[in-house]
């Protein structure tokens, strides 16, 4: 409950951002995307299951404030991309947070993508309208909003998800887990033993 | 092991999802239920209205830092054009005032009263719309001044666009370059109709349902048709047209449109008080 209350506070200070200053930051005519970084950090900080969850309410929240696309059209399109994201973290990718601009980009042209073709086989054929090269400029300018903003975004969903921010050395999946060298014993470690053997500590 | 676990759970809340978001799109597309959603969006707007003036409010010198940073080369040109045509002109009257007077000249040719004749309600842009998809502005207007939904909305220049959602106080207005927007226009020296069709953020519009051969040619202004089924008042200025093409072998003609209104400055605006019904 407390995870489902701080991710929805994170998604409603997204939206607010989104709508206060987004436009603000129009490069040729084109805004970031907040609640598509947030669907796609929510992939890459808690995984598939969170970030579907996550992305279906960040696009769900996004739609309430568009008018002409049918609600659901963005809630689907964040709740496909944060799973890929988040499939894609435990099967390929590490969570090194080094990575995170890449992803964040990546994963928002995967986004802008789904968002287009699902939307023009539902009838809005009005996405295509203004041609491909601009739908090109759309991906490459919020996929580069993303990887700006990625860190505090997936610094805050990590945060709101319980997740932990993702370490430089996070180990691959898949991957044997580091041998620990044995630990030498040393002077001190000897005197510490009968120490504790002559007090009797278990 | 726990991962292994997690994937089939994962995979079906996946398919739970994607069914939950196929079921909403589909009941917002129907005429039975879209209200619902319309009306959850004018709550949603509603709602969100105070803390988005807030926040912006505290935000905007930071966004305005960001645009002038990223718009400091096109507003130093903008300057320049400005100044140049300050200097020029003399007493000349601003831009917005000097598309009311083509405007006003184009409706001279037809004997059209502009504006006189419809109540309407004057209105500030308070924001612009952040998504890329779809090009709206919001007005600070809204159902409680008798704002609706489709009603048309101007500005001195002409025709920008009509109202989509309609809250309290708010309205959002769908504009002209919108690619879901469509207006009858009617060329004013020739009579010939035809639909005008945005083509996304400052391009200019399409008009089709012209036959080939059709008295159309470059330079001339179109206006609202007004025909039957139309939303829109006749007479409303709607742009100039730049270019004619007859592709060949085709039957119809393609004109592009250039809107007499801003779009890209928009401030004041009015609303017109008007439904197809009267």
């Amino acid at each position: 409950m407390k995870t489902a209350a701080k991710v929805l506070a994170v998604l409603v200070v997204g939206v607010f951002a989104q709508s206060a200053f987004g436009s603000d930051l129009r490069v040729d005519g084109i805004a970031p995307d907040f609640m598509m970084l947030l669907a796609v950090s929510a992939g890459f900080a808690g995984g598939p299951d969170r970030g579907a969850a996550v992305g279906f309410a960040a696009g769900l929240l996004s739609d309430l404030y568009l008018q002409g696309t049918p609600v659901g059209l963005t809630a689907l399109a964040g709740c496909l991309v944060g799973f890929a994201v988040g499939w894609g973290r435990t099967q390929v990718l590490t969570t090194r947070l080094a990575l995170a601009p890449i992803v964040a980009a990546a994963g928002t042209v995967v986004g802008v993508a789904i968002f287009v073709v699902i939307g023009y086989l539902v009838g809005q054929s009005q996405l295509i309208v203004p041609g491909k090269s601009w739908l090109v400029q759309v991906a490459f300018i919020e996929a580069v909003y993303s990887a700006i903003f990625s860190l505090p975004a997936v610094g805050l969903m990590s945060w709101a998800l319980g997740t932990g921010v993702p370490s430089a050395h996070e180990a691959v999946p898949g991957a044997a887990p580091p041998e620990v060298p044995a630990r030498r014993s040393t002077l001190a470690s000897r005197s510490r033993r009968r120490r504790r053997a002559r007090v009797g500590v278990r | 092991m726990a991962a292994a676990s997690r994937r089939p759970r994962a995979r079906f809340l996946l398919l739970l999802l994607v069914l939950a978001g196929v079921t909403l799109i589909t009941l917002s597309d129907r005429a039975s239920t879209a209200h619902y959603f319309a009306k959850a969006r004018s709550i949603a707007q509603e709602v969100a209205s105070p803390v988005q003036s807030a926040v912006h409010s505290v935000l905007r010198p930071v966004g305005d830092f960001i645009y002038g940073a990223l718009h400091y080369h096109a507003a130093e040109v903008q300057i320049r054009d400005l100044q140049q045509q300050v200097a020029a002109l003399q007493t000349a009257p601003v831009v917005a005032a000097a598309e009311e007077a083509e405007a006003q000249q184009v409706l001279g040719l037809e004997h059209i009263k502009y504006l006189s004749d419809i109540p309407s309600v004057a209105a500030q842009v308070v924001q612009l719309g952040s998504a890329n998809f779809e090009e709206t502005v919001e007005i600070d207007r809204g159902s409680d001044d008798g704002v609706a939904v489709g009603e048309p909305v101007v500005s001195a220049g002409g025709l920008v666009g009509s109202v989509s959602a309609v809250s309290g106080h708010l309205a959002t207005v769908t504009l002209l370059d919108d690619p879901s927007f469509t207006v009858g226009v009617r060329d004013v020296r020739s009579g010939v109709v035809g639909a005008a069709l945005g083509q996304g953020a400052g391009n200019t519009l399409e008009v089709e349902d012209i036959n080939v051969g059709a008295d159309v040619h470059r330079g001339d202004y179109m206006v609202t048709s007004g025909l039957s089924l139309e939303h829109f008042p006749a007479g409303i200025p709607v742009g100039t047209v730049e270019s004619v093409d007859a592709p060949s072998g085709a039957l119809q003609l393609v004109a592009s449109l250039k809107p007499f209104a801003s779009l890209a400055n928009l401030q004041f605006v009015k609303v017109l008080l008007w439904s197809p019904q009267g």
